[in-house]
């Protein structure tokens, strides 16, 4: 194990990410994770990772690391002009990083809509001791395995060169452009009127916040849950809650464990990770499908 | 043996996770059983459970379970359940000292007018009530515990605040609660406990479990910084 990375400069969300941490939702925790699972996975499956090998997640861009060692990298998610020694790198593709290397990630650009969070991964995983089993970062509870990263920390894991470089197929990457949202009846989907779910499919949704915990959304017709009081319960990222104003708060990785809007249905992994990378100020449409 | 018409009703939530709810109203015996099922499931492999007062959410790889499977599983454990929530009263009692002075108390004086009663006679209250985990996971260590008399029982602030300190002990129409780190929230505060409920660099994960008994004691403001000394000096 050695140190391959210095921090030169931190992006707004620098943090370490694995899967999640599982089994734990009960007692508060939050399941956390990568916004976007897509480009997550994709990550690790080029450089032959194991799926849940940690990678470092960065929000909005502005990233800058100084190289220590000789690696393999890759990087996934938003676009974030990413450059080693001014060369830009290729989106979605691993590459090979040598001892003093400069690796940047540019701010983002949200008129390109191509994502607001990137992943850098390496060849065998960031290696960070876990906490209740997973390596993955929950801010909003302070949970920091391998500490809340700052400029001058260190990076550590293997320094491995892959025999080759790979990068995903064209086809198989997700479309940050995307603007229907698939959304899985569910929850109290039943108890809302007619009326209510038409408008819910029938008109756009702007984020207004996007974040961690969540994603809100506002519309002209604002949607009204007329079932009365609910008990609180259990919540998931991808649910869709209702609260009392009538604008929709999709909850994201690090939402809480347990709560008590009405919740319209659900979206399903894929969409959601689609929903995370949508910057703020811009539209989309959901559509209902069948279980 | 009056509660063995218990049924679960099921609910899809997505793809991958269900929800199981037990009728309304909410009984006293809810609590254990929900627990004594979520045992259950997470013996047979499902990835995580959720237990808020009458429902139960399971989240499941689809690819290894499903929602039949889950529901008969819990429709077997349902009785032997039932039976050990009856057995409930000799669990885990677990006593927690509190603070009523008025610097960790904010809100006691609003208690006592909103039931006309005087300060110590909300604390009386407060303390001579066993309380049970109805809910856990608001944030990691808070427990909702059920249920204050209705003398006590007042509504959440209309304002939160932005910060209330670790420890505090709080009132939220029927329930009372301690928030196990600083935190923001709309709680009626009316002490605060000198106990650590979450403590995760030194393992302390969680004091409660579901169905567990709470009580309260009234400690003084001397008593409350002789624990604080004791719990910082090294062991």
């Amino acid at each position: 194990m050695t140190d391959l990375f210095m921090i030169e400069k931190l992006a707004p969300i620098t943090q370490y990410q694995d899967l999640g941490r599982f089994g734990h939702l009960s007692h508060g925790f939050s399941h956390s994770g990568p916004m976007d699972n897509i480009a997550f996975a994709i990550n690790n499956r080029i450089l032959g990772n194991d799926p849940n090998a940690t990678q470092i997640e960065i929000a909005m861009g502005g990233l800058q690391l100084r190289a220590l060692a000789d690696c393999t990298i890759a990087i996934s998610g938003g676009y974030l002009a990413a450059k080693l020694n001014a060369q830009p790198l290729v989106n979605f593709c691993s590459a090979y990083v040598k001892k003093g290397d400069l690796l940047t990630f540019n701010f983002l650009d949200p008129k390109l809509h191509a994502g607001q969070y990137a992943y850098l991964a390496l060849a065998g995983g960031f290696n960070v001791t876990p906490f209740l089993g997973s390596t993955s970062t929950t801010q909003r509870l302070n949970i920091f395995p391998g500490g809340e990263l700052k400029i001058g920390d260190c990076l550590a894991g293997f320094p491995q060169l892959k025999p080759e470089l790979q990068g995903e197929l064209r086809r198989n990457l997700p479309y940050y452009a995307n603007d229907i949202i698939e959304v899985v009846p569910a929850y109290q989907y039943s108890l809302f009127s007619d009326k209510e779910k038409q408008a819910f499919i029938s008109q756009p949704f702007r984020v207004t916040a996007t974040n961690r915990m969540g994603t809100k959304l506002s519309a002209q017709q604002p949607i009204h849950y007329a079932g009365g009081e609910l008990l609180s319960e259990g919540i998931i990222p991808g649910a869709i809650q209702i609260p009392p104003d009538g604008h929709p708060i999709v909850l994201q990785k690090d939402a809480q464990s347990i709560g008590g809007y009405p919740k319209i249905g659900i979206i399903s992994e894929p969409f959601r990770s689609l929903l995370a990378q949508v910057s703020v100020g811009r539209e989309v449409w959901f559509k209902f499908i069948e279980k | 043996m009056e509660k063995l018409s218990l049924t679960l009703s099921v609910h899809s939530v997505g793809p991958n996770a269900v929800m199981f709810y037990l009728p309304e109203p909410i009984q006293e015996t809810y609590p254990v059983i929900l627990h004594e099922l979520s045992q259950q499931l997470t013996r047979s492999g499902v990835i995580d459970c959720v237990i808020a007062y009458h429902s139960l959410l399971v989240i499941f790889d689809p690819l290894r379970q499903d929602i039949h499977q889950l529901s008969l599983l819990l429709n077997q454990a349902l009785p032997q359940a039932m039976h050990r929530a009856t057995l409930a009263r000799q669990q885990n009692l677990i006593k927690i000292p509190v603070c009523y002075a008025a610097p960790f108390a904010p809100d006691l004086i609003e208690v006592a007018k909103q039931g006309n009663l005087t300060v110590n006679e909300v604390i009386l209250c407060h303390t001579q009530k066993t309380y049970q985990v109805c809910c856990l996971g608001f944030i990691p260590g808070f427990a909702f515990l059920g249920y204050v008399d209705d003398q006590i029982a007042t509504p959440r602030r209309a304002e939160p605040r932005r910060h209330i300190a670790q420890g505090s002990v709080g009132i939220a129409g029927r329930q009372t609660g301690i928030y196990p780190e600083e935190s923001p929230g709309g709680w009626q505060i009316i002490g605060r406990t000198p106990k650590r409920l979450y403590d995760p660099a030194h393992g302390l994960i969680s004091c409660f479990e579901m169905g567990d008994r709470v009580q309260f004691y009234a400690i003084s403001m001397d008593e409350f910084k002789e624990w604080e000394r004791q719990y910082q000096r090294p062991q």
